[in-house]
């Protein structure tokens, strides 16, 4: 029992617990302000990740965020998120699950929120991050600003 | 009776509220119109790391290089639920992007290895006898610790990033 107990604490103490290290997509930019840019709609991703063994075991992937990230903002037409907001918790479910099942099943809630917006300054240089958006959804306006991988964006005069 | 109906509200604040709830505000906007991989990477805000107990109790906060800006910020909470002292990494946020804008960022969270660390030393205080139950109980019930993590590469920001 203490060679158990012993385990847990060292991998406890290696790698911690509950680990959640998303990537964003893109460049986050504080030199574009809110009148560069125009709302097109807003950003909402719940998901629930399973951890194991009191959270020792099971961290998601980094990629956990970008797909639905780019899938919403590409949906609406947007170029980025402003306002991005994280949230996680043990919710109110999650907190049971992890009760009744003694911490073998450990869930966290994460929340991701924020306004879908058009950038109305040119793209940085660089390539199309992983997730960029690639097209438009049906009906939404292109984005003059975008850059494609045809189109590089326009260079910057430092 | 009171027994019950500290317990029947600690569960409804749980159910309301979560517990650790971490709320993290990104400053700026998410360009995802490209990743600035062409961009030159710069050196991030000249902050200085917490050290000693401060560290201990607050998480190392800003280490920067060329390479990469890494924020870890440690957040306390009383019974899991309530947060305090608690800025979610607010204002290490505004200082890091303030100059510089970031590419292949990271956000998150989790216990840390110093979370695990504070929590070891609460339960191993009870040997000393009052006063060791006493910190375990400030440390691990009042205290309880959790810690956001956010990093990201410092690139060239067009205008400096100055508004």
């Amino acid at each position: 029992m203490k060679r158990v107990l012993g385990l847990i604490a060292v991998i406890a103490l290696s790698t911690g617990c509950y680990t959640m290290n998303a990537s964003l997509p893109g460049t986050l930019r504080s030199d574009v302000s809110s009148k560069d840019t125009e709302t097109v709609g807003s950003v909402n991703i719940e998901k629930t990740h399973m951890f194991f063994l009191w959270g020792l075991v099971g961290a998601p992937e980094k990629s956990f965020l970008i797909d639905d990230l780019a899938k919403q903002v590409s949906a609406q037409g947007g170029d980025g998120v402003a306002n991005l907001r994280y949230e996680s918790q043990i919710g109110c479910l999650s907190l049971l699950i992890g009760q009744v099942t003694c911490g073998i099943v450990a869930p966290r809630d994460y929340k991701v929120t924020g306004d879908i917006v058009r950038i109305k300054v040119p793209a940085l240089a660089g390539g199309q991050g992983p997730a960029a958006p690639t097209a438009p959804a049906a009906g939404a306006n292109p984005t003059p600003a975008a850059a494609t991988p045809d189109t590089p964006p326009p260079s910057y005069a430092y | 009776m009171r027994r019950a109906a500290l317990l029947l509200l600690a569960a409804a604040t749980a159910a309301a509220s979560g517990c650790y709830h971490i709320d993290v505000k990104a400053p700026g906007v998410l360009d995802m119109r490209s990743n600035g991989d062409a961009l030159a990477t710069v050196d991030g805000p000249t902050v200085r790391p917490r050290d000693g107990v401060d560290a201990f109790v607050a998480g190392p906060g800003v280490t920067t290089s060329k390479s990469a800006l890494v924020i870890e910020d440690r957040q306390h909470f009383v019974l899991a639920l309530v947060p305090v002292a608690n800025d979610n990494a607010a204002a290490e946020l505004e200082i890091c992007t303030e100059k510089t804008a970031l590419r292949n960022v990271s956000i998150g969270d989790g216990r840390a290895t110093g979370d695990v660390l504070w929590i070891v030393a609460g339960a191993a205080a009870t040997v000393v006898p009052f006063v060791g139950a006493l910190a375990n109980l400030v440390m691990n019930t009042g205290m309880a610790p959790w810690t956001i993590t956010f990093s990201g590469t410092p690139v060239e920001s067009p205008n400096g990033g100055a508004q």
